[in-house]
Formats: structure tokens, sequence, C-alpha cells
């Protein structure tokens, strides 16, 4: 049910960052911010790749990855005369969220949102993104660019409420730079920059605040991109002074930024008076701005490099009656503010949009409608008529056509070679889109065209390598990876990290230590290369190394949820359950579509006896990635064993029923430890055993080996498992870790003293028992570690622990125990008379 | 000259010079800012005017 009373006013403060608003806030600096902070919820709001303004913005408008809404960058091909132009909302090939509030007759006003150029025709006002630019100088004629408002008859009034930036004075400058007089202007063009950006914020309040007093509506959005303009140009002088800075400038510009969000303040503070009390402020950010020592010294040569200054988390902050008070929301991303706003209007929500309803920042149980897509919906949505609607890249292509076919002039050189630039960075930034949405194949395809076409353009190489890496097509990775070194212009330590992650891929696991280590010596603060090192240190289970290096990145950016899902596994490897679980919830609370960050914090809550809990959170990472399997494995043990839910343990079985193979017995334990006699006492039992005899008895074992050659090879093959089934089959400990997830498995486990394993073990290879090789037995110790590890992290494992020395001095408690570990299928009677205690021939007290 | 803008609780002086204040209240603010500072150009003009018929009598 649509509500009709509702008033939101959206405001869009492009690459505000809570590290910097934070302090501010803490010294009263931010009063208007502060009040809507208390009586609100706020959090982080998770970017998206590439982190571009106009692809942003538009995501946030309409709830979709640019791959959707077609928004690929700042600039396009001008369809019809050739060169390029700024991105035009013709554009956009789906609906905005004031297109489907338009539809159900709400009234809605845009100023300023990127881009939004020509206006649409919305029921209300729209001012585009081009209105506040002042292209020519002052008291020269400034016309408003055709389009850039609508309705058209309302550009003369607006017009005039337009601020030049030579309009301005040093009452406006001074707050943001004190000193102003000590600047040459001949030679410093900064204060001329700060006057632009200064006024074009005030052309947008100035307008806004004029549509919010005369016109009545129910959705108001002001987007202002000045305090992304402000850090681009001002951020290096802030406080920590930078080495690269003099202290000239700094003295001089040190204040701007700051200057920046107490302007912002003042201008919000007004804004939510015109909106009145009953109105939902929504303010929101697209991406958040490095500063201090993580702030890049430099910035490469590359297109939109300033990007690269943009941290992966803007800010959301939400003020209304429907919203909780004085609240946190963890894992919002901007894909979630359209989502959000229209279920606040009871609009539904459509399917096709990426993001969700951020439902637990409401003050009452929401109740969200969907509906498949407001794609296919016919009817009056105030968007320009499809005509108008273009695909720049085609449209460049189809122009190049008619040029080639000799029907419209050649635009120049110079136009022809500007929009081919800007269809490479389209489809650039297009294969980042699919490939931070995990399209990798499709981003390889995009990828492959754009290399044929610039070969000299390493992002293109470097980024099909990251893509065939994660395909795990490691020829095409390698071969990418050959071809940037055999450039001249890159940056050798990031092929390092990328032939650190190879050799990581092939499981060269110490040569990859070895190569990303290399690295870590030039660039010990680089977050990406720690992250490699710190999976690599898990993979090794040398878990406290791999908390330190998480921790060390956390040190750097305490926002870095790879880093948090990092330290969480570090943690549950080491049996530490309530950090693990702490660890899990920061990744979350920074990005909350994290399939394994959900996965390991299920995990931790198990072991923490939340199941309820856990078994919310393995649901949850099973709805976000239904491949992984585990996540059922895990809530089928749970569901049988410690919630005893039938109805859900149904349907988990018909998800398990095509993926899992069937059950396995698996005796393991070190070599000497007593596994053979395990496997004679379970064949003299009745369980049947997987067995070739290849290893015949022998004086070490008279009574053979009953080992499966086929075992060896299990790191590179797991078919012949498929013999195994319902039989029990000898896996030394080493290759536990191998066994494929398809499978449930029983394993018993045999456990003996490490002193009569290694001596055995020394005897039986004709060493002499004078000496006790240390090193051996510490080896097996940590590898017996690692099968606990291993235990309590696969949902498919039922290990029973069997000790051999009690075994042999008393058999039938131990062979009870297993037996009811066997859901007593074993002839204990029988099994018993196989065991011979005069083979218990080395002893720890002999 | 320095004049004052109330309207709907809203106070801000008004110099001619302008302020972030005034730029931060939006069109009111600007239409204060820009009547006040012709105002006071107005004024200095004819202040000039009236000095330089002075100069012109003596």
């Amino acid at each position: 049910m649509m509500k009709k009373n509702k008033k939101v006013l959206l405001v869009g403060w492009d690459a505000a960052d809570w590290k910097i608003i934070n302090p501010l806030l803490d010294e009263g600096r931010l009063p208007a911010l502060e009040k809507l902070v208390n009586g609100g919820v706020i959090g982080n709001l998770a970017t998206l790749d590439p982190p571009l303004s106009p692809m942003l913005w538009t995501s946030i408008a309409t709830g979709k990855k640019a791959d959707k809404h077609g928004i690929l960058g700042f600039i396009e091909p001008e369809p019809t005369q050739g060169g390029v132009r700024p991105v035009n909302s013709t554009s956009r090939k789906c609906k905005a969220i004031w297109n489907i509030l338009h539809h159900h007759g709400l009234k809605c006003n845009v100023v300023g949102w990127w881009p939004t150029q020509p206006a649409e025709p919305i029921n209300g006002v729209m001012v585009s993104n081009f209105f506040q630019k002042a292209t020519i100088s002052y008291k020269k004629r400034w016309d408003v660019t055709d389009g850039a408002v609508f309705p058209n008859n309302m550009t003369y009034l607006l017009k005039s409420l337009r601020i030049h930036p030579a309009e301005l004075t040093e009452a406006h400058i001074l707050p943001f730079i004190p000193h102003a007089e000590k600047i040459d202007q001949d030679k410093d063009q900064r204060l001329a920059v700060l006057a632009k950006i200064i006024a074009e914020a005030a052309t947008i309040q100035s307008v806004s605040t004029y549509i919010m007093e005369n016109s009545s509506w129910d959705f108001m959005a002001v987007y202002f991109d000045c305090i992304d303009h402000f850090g681009h140009a001002f951020m290096k002088y802030r406080a920590p002074k930078s080495d690269l800075i003099s202290d000239e400038d700094f003295e001089i510009y040190r204040n701007v930024i700051d200057g920046a969000y107490i302007f912002h303040d003042m201008m919000l503070e007004r804004l939510i008076k015109l909106a009145g009390e009953d109105t939902t402020v929504v303010l929101v950010s697209d991406h958040g701005f490095y500063s201090g020592h993580q702030l890049p010294a430099r910035l490469p040569k590359i297109p939109a490099a300033p990007a690269l200054e943009h941290r992966p988390f803007g800010i959301i902050c939400m003020n209304g009656p429907d919203f909780l008070s004085d609240e946190r929301v963890y894992g919002a991303s901007l894909l979630d503010i359209t989502p959000t706003i229209l279920s606040l209007y009871g609009i539904p929500v459509a399917h096709d949009m990426d993001g969700k309803v951020l439902t637990t920042a409401f003050n009452n149980q929401l109740k969200v409608n969907y509906i498949d897509s407001w794609e296919n919906v016919e009817g009056d949505f105030g968007m320009h008529p499809p005509h108008l609607q273009e695909n720049t890249i085609n449209a460049a292509a189809a122009l190049q056509q008619l040029v080639e076919l000799g029907y419209i002039d050649d635009p120049g050189e110079d136009k022809n070679k500007a929009s081919e630039m800007a269809v490479k960075e389209l489809k650039y930034n297009l294969s980042r889109v699919l490939s931070s949405s995990a399209k990798f194949n499709e981003a390889i395809e995009l990828l492959e065209e754009l290399k044929l076409t610039d070969t000299d353009d390493y992002r293109f190489i470097l980024d099909l390598a990251k893509c065939y890496l994660r395909v795990s097509d490691i020829n095409m990775a390698k071969e990418n990876i050959r071809f940037l070194k055999s450039k001249e212009n890159i940056n050798s330590d990031y092929i390092y990290i990328l032939e650190g992650v190879l050799l990581a891929r092939q499981n060269k696991i110490h040569s990859a230590l070895r190569v990303l280590k290399k690295a870590e010596e030039r660039l010990p603060l680089l977050p990406g290369l720690l992250n490699e090192l710190g999976q690599i240190y898990l993979n090794l289970f040398r878990y406290k190394d791999a908390q330190n290096i998480f921790e060390k990145i956390l040190d750097i950016d305490d926002e870095n949820a790879s880093a948090w899902h990092g330290l969480s596994i570090a943690f549950l490897r080491q049996y530490d359950y309530e950090n693990a679980a702490d660890s899990a919830l920061n990744a979350l609370g920074l990005f909350y579509h994290f399939p394994q960050a959900h996965y390991h914090l299920g995990e931790a809550l198990f072991y923490l006896k939340k199941y309820k809990e856990s078994a919310e959170a393995f649901e949850i990472s099973l709805i976000m990635n239904p491949k992984l399997i585990k996540s059922a494995q895990w809530l089928k043990k749970i569901y049988t064993i410690k919630i005893k839910d039938s109805k859900k343990n149904s349907v988990i079985d018909s998800l398990l029923m095509n993926y899992m193979k069937g059950e396995v017995i698996i005796v393991s334990g070190l070599p000497r430890s007593g596994t053979s006699m395990m496997m004679q006492i379970l064949q003299a039992g009745g369980i049947a055993v997987l067995t070739d005899n290849i290893r015949m008895a022998d004086n070490s074992n008279p009574k053979g080996y009953y080992e499966y050659e086929k075992v060896k090879s299990l790191v590179k093959e797991t078919a012949w498992l498929a013999e195994a089934k319902d039989k029990a089959v000898k896996v030394i400990a080493h290759l536990l870790r191998f066994l494929p997830p398809e499978y449930n498995y029983k394993v018993i486990f045999m456990q003996r003293d490490i002193y009569e394993v290694v001596s055995s073990q020394q005897k039986m290879l004709g060493r002499s028992s004078e000496t006790y090789p240390l090193v051996i037995a510490q080896s097996f110790e940590k590898e017996l570690e690692k099968v606990q590890v291993w235990q309590t992290k696969e949902p498919n494992i039922d290990l029973i622990y069997v000790d051999y020395s009690k075994i042999v001095k008393d058999p039938y408690p131990v062979l009870e125990q297993i037996n009811s570990f066997l859901n007593h299928h074993l002839d204990v009677e029988n099994a018993a008379k196989v065991i011979d205690g005069s083979l218990y021939r080395i002893k720890t007290n002999s | 000259m320095v004049s004052k803008i109330n309207n709907k609780n809203d106070s801000e002086i008004v110099q001619p010079q302008g302020s972030l204040g005034l730029l931060a209240l939006g069109f009111r603010g600007l239409i204060a800012w820009r009547k006040t500072r012709l105002n006071h150009k107005n004024k200095q003009n004819s202040h000039h005017d009236l000095l330089n018929t002075n100069d012109e009598k003596e």
C-alpha cells in the first residue's frame, strides 16, 4: 500500500567520509549533522568498483550496478557529431527512483544529480548537473545549457539564482583560507579553484531552497559535488603534514577540507529546516576520501587516476519518523538507497535491483513488497521519449560506419581519437563492473577486445591476469603476466604480487610466500599485498602469522573488510571463537554481501553454541552464494544434532541430494599409530574395507598394511572415493584435508604416543634406536594440530580419537565406543579377536 | 551598510561583502546579499557623485 503522506529529502555529499566528519562532530563543529546523527541511523556505505561518480550516483538512484544502468564513465562519444561529451541522462537504460515515484503520482524535485542532463520531464522540477557550471568569465553572457532545467519555463527564474565564482568576496574565501593574502594569484590558481567550487555549491543550494520553498513536493534530491572536488584539490594539505608538502602550502591550505564540511553543514541545516519536521532526511556519499598517510602520494598517469584517492566507504545517515534513533546500520551499500526509500513510500522494490532494503534501520517491522522489475511496467514514468535514449558506444560505432560509408563527413582526427578513447574507457569501466560482480568470463571477453586495440595500456593486461587467476586459467594468467613483464613502464612490484598470487593458486605456497615477501620489502604498507600474504599464512596453517598480518592491515585501515575476514579465520583456527565472531561481524558491518564472512561467522557461532544464530549465518551465506555447499552441510549438522528441526532438515536434504555422494569410513593417524590394526578390527567386525593388498605384510606389519594405492594420489585425484562408499579406507593424517566435500566421513583417528610412533618408524626404516629425531617428532605434532583444526572446520566430518595403547590393553570399552560411533554396525566380539597385544612392541615406558 | 534578513525565523546579518552563512541560507540569503551589495554600491556612487560635484563647485 503506497503511503502518500511521506516526504523524503535525499542529500548527496560526494566523497563525504566519516573519518573527516567524526573529529569535527566531536568538536561540535557540525551541529546540523550532529542532530541528524543523534536522532537517526548511521553507517558506512560501501561503494562499487570503479568508484567513479556518474556511475555511483546512478547506482544510488536506481539500486542497480552499472552493467544494468548503463552509465559507465564521465564522458561518452557524442552520438551525432562525433567527438565526446559529458555523460548524458539519455544513456541511462533503466528507471531512476524519481521515475518510479513519478509513476505513482508523487512530486519529485531533483537538483544537480549526476548525470541528469538533459533534465527529465518529471512531475516536479529537475535541474541538471550542467546547470551550475560557470563556463564563462564574469559579466559575459552566461547562458544556461539547453535542457538543463525542467520545466523549461523555470529556466529564466533559476538562472538568476546562480552564483559566479567572480562574485565571491574575501568573506567567502577567508573561512577556508585565513591567510589568502599570502597567495600570488598570478602564479597560484588554487584560490580560483576554491572559488569555483564554493560558487557551484552555493548555486545548488540557492536553486534547491527556492524549489523547496516554492513548490509542494514528496521527494527532493539534492546533490553537491564539492566535498569531492575540495578533496582532490586540497586533501593533501590537511594535517598531518606530508613530507611532500611545503610548510608554506601547508599553512595556507590546511583548513580548506574542514571548512568544506562546515560549509556543507550550514547548507544542510537550511535544507532540513525547509524540509520540515516530519520529513525523512537521508544523507549519503558515494565513496569516502583517503586522508592522512592513506592518501596516495602520487597518482599514476592513467585515465580517472584521481579515483584512486577514493576510499571504498561513503556515509549514510537516515533520520525520520520511520527510522531508529541513535543507532547504526551495518553492511549498507549505495545500491540499497533506492530500495530503502521505495519501501518508505510502500512502493514495491524490484527483484532486478541489486540492492536491498535496509530493514534493520526501521523502528517497526517493515513489510517490503516486491515486483519483478519496473522496467517492464508500461505507463508514464516521466522519462525521455525512447528515441532520445541512446547507447553511445553503439552510436559511436554507427557514426564511424556512416563516415566510412561516406554518408557523413569525418568529424576530424581529434574528434575520432577522443571518441575512440571514450569508448575504450567506457568498455574498461564495464569490465571492472563485471569483474567486481564475479562475472569474470564476461570481463575477460571485454578486456581481450581492449588488449587488441591497445597493447600499451597495462591496465587491460593487469586486469586480464587477475581475471584469469579468478577463473583458474593459470596458463592465460601466466601469459598475461609474462606480457606485463615485457613492458618497460610498469611498476614491477605489482607484477611480483601477481606472480605470488599465481604461485599460490598453483599450490606452490612456499614459492608464493617467497615472492610476496620480496614485494613486501618494497611495499611494506600495501594492504592488497599484505592480504595476499595473510591468505598464504592461512594456507600454511601459520595462524598466528596470519593474525599478525591482518592486524597490520587493520592498523593501516581499520575498515578493510577482507582483513577483518582474514583475521576472523585466523582466530577461528586458533579456537578463539569470540574474536573470530567479532572479526567476521566487523567484516560484514563493512560489506554485507560477503558470503564467506557469513560462513565463517556461522562457524564461530556454532562453536560458541549459538546454534540458531549460526544457522542464520549459514543460511545467509548460502542464499548469497548457492555454490557454498559447505554451508548446507553445516546446516544439516545443526538441524540434525543441535536444533532438530525436521522441516528445515528436509529442505537442506533436498539441497544436498544432488551433491552428496554418500558416506565413507576413514581410518587415519600418523604412520605406525595402529591404523592397520584398526582396519583389521573393522574387517573382523563386519565392516567392508577398501584395500588392494599391493603392499604386502612384512615384519613391521605381519598382518598386512590394509592400504589402497590410489589414496596416495588424493591431492590430485578423488574419483576413486566412489569405490570407498560405505566402506573403510585408510588415509594417513597428512592427506585428510584433501578429502573432497561431497562425501560425509566417519573418521577413526588413531592416537599413539609420539615417541612410540617415531621410534617405531625408525625401527621400520632400519635406523638406530639410539637417536631420537626431534625435528620429525615436532613436525608430526604439528600435523596432529592441523587435523584438529581440519576437524573443526569441516562440517561433513565426524571424528573419534582412539588411543592405541588403551585398545590394545583393554579392547572392549573402546570397541563399544567405536561401535556406537559406527551406528552399531560393528560386531564387537569378532573385532576383539584380532587385537594382538604382542604386536605392541615399542612402548614409552619400555 | 548592514541590514538583516529575517524570514521564517532565520536571521543573518547582511553585509555588502556577503558571507558563507548567507550562501548557506540559499536563495533568500543570495537575494538579500545582492540587494545590500547593490544598495551599498549605489550609495557609494552617489557619495562619490556628491564629492565630485562639490569638487566641481570649488
